[in-house]
């Protein structure tokens, strides 16, 4: 089953396409890292995925076949936006509350074991809370739903490294033992790098890289070599990114199947970071579109 | 409720099972909690207004001790001791200028508590939280918006009882036309009229606030609508009262009486049913012609210097008749009862016009 499809998904605010021709699927049971620039339309993307944003065009659909923004779809997915919006006239007994009214399940023992691990004062109205803390409380109220499918927009953003830390690994935790799947939004990419097993890369409204993360790795090389020899070694690979430096250049390269190393240069596996940081130099660049295989459009995209 | 999930998600711990009959205390506890504040509020003005609506009854009270003491009960008030009292009684000035405050009630609700229902969940953010939980927004919104149009109607129905008894004590005692409750403040301000008023403009302040988006332009355009609507009501009702008009014949009392749009109470001893309001009049000359102005006016002036009794001997000899149109008291409540249905149907149209908002349209 797939925890989040789309098909043909664009979003038009005004004159501006934030998300156009997005086509995906993500198995579950992954942790999807969903990357890019700002303003590459990674909101946009969550915001159709729960409903808030309707879809100028295409389909999104969530745990099998849910329309997204369907009270069966909310019912088994969790979603904590970006800068964790809560009620801050509120106690964070009382959000807790809230939070438990609004939801048919809501595991309260859970969520009251957590703030008291995370030593956040239940009596304290949520707005005199640390950012942190709050982003702490917003988790936590989607932690306890145990959901499905739990999408995360911008977790990190407002915490400490301490608690960026906890929080990765709680997540981990529940994915490992709750079999959750998660998506996480962020442009910085080293924070996911760790945790998460799936990309989803975009830029400029558009998807760039879809796929395992092994996957993907594994059909990228870096070659390094004499910089006078770089446009003919490159006539026959598809070269992501090249980089200059004195008289060596590095390529970045993507292939379906083993390449021949060229004489005189040398192989390298890229990290994530790298690859990831090629394909936002470039938007127009499209790597991979994931399950659905595209690669004779990706190879003639790169070959621009 | 709180059961250990079976089988498989036993792990899980405890999760709360809601059924469907709990989930509507828990949506009134989320409205309670969100809106406490805007609730207290209301019920401040509640308070303050049964305030100075008792103090104000206990002071007529106190006068009406005075007019029963002097003897005025029943005896028509000509300037002197007794209209002096009476007026006292009536307490008018304070009666109307509370009046009017209550009849700003629903402007109020509208603007600060209508508007900013969803607006402000929009503007600040919160409705990436509230919106995306296993509760459709519809139903949240819905469910805070009967919770608090609940509490509302409670809230008017009283008001409009006290304030209501307060008038019925002054004028069915007095017997003097020192107030009608066809007027334009109490007509509005009735048990029924005004939770009617109020209820609409909380929900129109609420499809406003989900138009709009922007919590300070919700709560201006709803003043601006529900004010209007208000003062439209009032410019209207004149002209509706025209419909299903009682007419009667009148005597000399022609003289005291303004011809064309009258709007006002019958003074005592005219022929029309006490309570009646009066809404048009006008003179009718040999075979039931209606008079011109040119010609009324003639009529008045004849009359003017004449007793009561050579008046109708005059009027009978030139063979003129004088009209009045007047709503009996009677139609009260049925003029009520268009208004108020009228009012409800907009509100209606609100709420609905709400949730197709609340479900189509793009927020973020």
């Amino acid at each position: 089953m797939n925890v989040l499809e789309t098909f043909g998904l664009g979003v038009r605010y005004g004159q501006t396409w934030a998300v156009s021709d997005c086509t995906l699927a993500i198995p579950e049971g992954r942790i999807v890292a969903l990357a890019g620039s700002n303003g590459a339309g990674k909101t946009t993307l969550l915001h159709c995925a729960v409903g808030l944003t309707e879809a100028t065009c295409g389909t999104v659909g969530l745990l099998g076949d849910l329309p997204a923004g369907s009270l069966d779809a909310l019912e088994r997915i969790a979603f904590v936006a970006q800068d964790a919006p809560l009620y801050r006239h509120l106690s964070v007994n009382e959000m807790v509350e809230v939070a438990a009214n609004l939801n048919r399940r809501f595991d309260r023992p859970f969520a009251s074991a957590r703030l008291r691990a995370l030593d956040i004062p239940v009596k304290r109205r949520v707005g005199k809370l640390s950012g942190g803390q709050q982003a702490q409380l917003a988790l936590t109220l989607a932690l306890a739903r145990h959901p499905h499918l739990l999408m995360l927009d911008e977790p990190l953003a407002r915490l400490d490294p301490v608690a960026r830390h906890d929080v990765m690994a709680l997540v981990m935790t529940m994915a490992a033992e709750e079999g959750v799947s998660v998506v996480f939004s962020s442009h910085v990419v080293s924070e996911l790098e760790r945790v998460a097993d799936y990309l989803v890369l975009m830029a400029q409204g558009r998807l760039q890289l879809v796929g395992p993360i092994e996957d993907i790795l594994a059909e990228h090389t870096v070659l390094n070599g004499p910089a006078d020899e770089a446009e003919r070694v490159g006539e026959h690979l598809c070269v992501v990114h090249a980089e200059k430096a004195a008289r060596r250049v590095q390529l970045l390269v993507r292939h379906d199947r083993p390449i021949e190393t060229p004489i005189g240069w040398e192989v390298d596996a890229p990290s994530l970071d790298e690859l990831v940081l090629a394909y936002l130099r470039d938007p127009s660049l499209v790597g991979r579109s994931g399950p659905v295989a595209v690669a004779a459009t990706a190879a003639g995209e790169l070959a621009q | 409720m709180t059961t250990a999930l079976e089988g498989g998600s036993s792990h899980l711990g405890y999760l709360e099972e809601t059924s469907t009959r709990d989930a509507q205390r828990k949506l009134l506890r989320v409205a309670w909690l969100q809106h406490r504040g805007g609730c207290l509020a209301l019920l401040v003005v509640f308070v303050a207004f049964v305030f100075a609506i008792v103090v104000e009854r206990s002071r007529v009270d106190a006068s009406y001790a005075a007019f029963v003491a002097g003897g005025c009960v029943g005896r028509q008030l000509v300037p002197g001791t007794c209209n002096t009292a009476a007026l006292a009684l009536g307490g008018q000035s304070t009666f109307t200028t509370i009046g009017i405050a209550l009849s700003a009630l629903p402007l109020l609700v509208g603007v600060f508590v209508g508007a900013p229902l969803v607006s402000r969940e929009i503007e600040s953010g919160t409705f990436r939280f509230a919106w995306t939980q296993a509760t459709s927004r519809s139903r949240l919104v819905l469910a805070t918006l009967g919770a608090l149009a609940g509490g509302a109607t409670v809230m008017a129905v009283v008001l409009g009882l006290v304030f209501g008894g307060w008038y019925a004590h002054v004028y069915d005692v007095v017997l003097t036309p020192l107030d009608s409750p066809w007027q334009a403040t109490p007509f509005v301000t009735t048990w029924w009229l005004l939770p009617a008023w109020t209820v609409s403009a909380l929900v129109l302040g609420a499809f406003l606030g989900t138009l709009i988006r922007r919590t300070v332009a919700a709560m201006a355009a709803t003043a601006a609508l529900v004010g209007g609507l208000i003062v439209a009501a009032h410019v209207v009702l004149p002209e509706l009262l025209h419909v299903g008009a009682s007419t009667a014949r009148f005597k000399s009392e022609v003289g005291n009486m303004v011809l064309g749009t009258i709007n006002s109470p019958p003074q005592p001893g005219w022929h029309v049913p006490p309570g009646s309001w009066l809404v048009r009049s006008w003179m009718t000359g040999p075979g039931g012609r209606v008079l011109d102005r040119s010609a009324s006016v003639h009529v008045e002036n004849a009359l003017s210097t004449r007793t009561a009794a050579s008046g109708d001997h005059w009027l009978a000899a030139h063979h003129v008749s004088f009209w009045v149109s007047y709503q009996p008291p009677g139609h009260f409540w049925m003029f009520q009862g268009v208004e108020g249905v009228v009012v409800l149907a907009v509100a209606a149209l609100c709420v609905m016009a709400t949730v197709c908002l609340l479900k189509r349209r793009a927020i973020a």
